[in-house]
């Protein structure tokens, strides 16, 4: 039993410390739709403001705007995860980029909003 | 057989407090992973750049571009839609103006582009980019110029 609890423990580390690397410290937002389907090997780019600063990375790894493109060139999907306070104009060059990448279309990732009664709409 | 207590026969020491800690540190764990939050995924295209000087673009006989272009602005530092049917609707109305635009017509066959001015939160684009998935339509593009 302990060692099947240990190994739980360790899986549940592990499962953390990755949703934790992919998910960085930002606020989405909030939509009461979308596609809960995960496609593997996906890129994430992580768009948030700090000071007057856009800050790129994409799965953890900090990316200057200029190097996104190589950055998720390999990836088979993008997904788009910027702050939900930030102006349009600033997330504008990031699908600027992406496009000149030759990527033609990203996933936007929001926050589940909760119906009444639970569900999740 | 009933177990003896007898001190000479308990053998390693007593995992009993273990297993309690052990189950509190799971319990934790499983936990902090639910509340992670649960995401999900609003697909958009990135449009390729409108061609300024084709050929194309001079062609009196073309067809119109089915494209329909939303844009979100400010008003009285409100964030508003326009370019669905007349006039500028805030976006708390949004939904039901789109239901009543859209009526009648098959979602799926529309393609939207959503360009917002300078300053409207990126929350407000996905608010429309929500509103327009829940109504049916599939196919939407951010700007990106």
């Amino acid at each position: 039993m302990i060692d099947v609890v240990m190994c739980l423990i360790v899986f549940y580390l592990l499962v953390g410390q990755l949703a934790s690397d992919q998910r960085s410290d930002l606020t989405l937002p909030k939509s009461g739709s979308g596609d809960e389907t995960t496609i593997a090997q996906a890129a994430f780019v992580n768009v948030r403001l700090e000071g007057d600063l856009l800050q790129l990375d994409v799965d953890g790894s900090p990316v200057p705007l200029a190097q996104l493109g190589s950055a998720v060139r390999a990836a088979p999907a993008v997904h788009l995860r910027a702050d939900a306070s930030l102006p349009y104009e600033r997330v504008s060059p990031v699908l600027d980029e992406l496009r000149n990448a030759g990527v033609r279309s990203v996933r936007v990732v929001a926050e589940q909003t909760m119906a009444p009664f639970g569900g999740s709409r | 057989m009933r177990r003896s207590r007898d001190p000479r026969h308990i053998y390693g020491p007593n995992l009993a407090p273990m297993v309690d800690v052990v189950l509190v540190i799971l319990i934790f764990f499983m936990a902090s992973i639910v509340f992670v939050g649960p995401e999900w995924f609003l697909p958009a295209a990135i449009p390729a750049e409108a061609k300024q000087n084709s050929d194309e673009a001079d062609d009196p006989y073309a067809l119109p571009d089915p494209t329909l272009s939303l844009r979100i602005t400010t008003v009285d530092a409100r964030p508003a839609v326009a370019g669905l049917g007349a006039g500028v609707v805030a976006i708390a109305e949004f939904e039901s103006h789109a239901t009543e635009q859209l009526r009648g017509v098959d979602p799926e066959a529309i393609n939207i582009r959503l360009s917002a001015e300078a300053g409207v939160a990126w929350q407000h684009v996905v608010t429309v980019q929500d509103v327009l998935t829940r109504l049916g339509v599939r196919n939407i593009a951010l700007d990106a110029s």
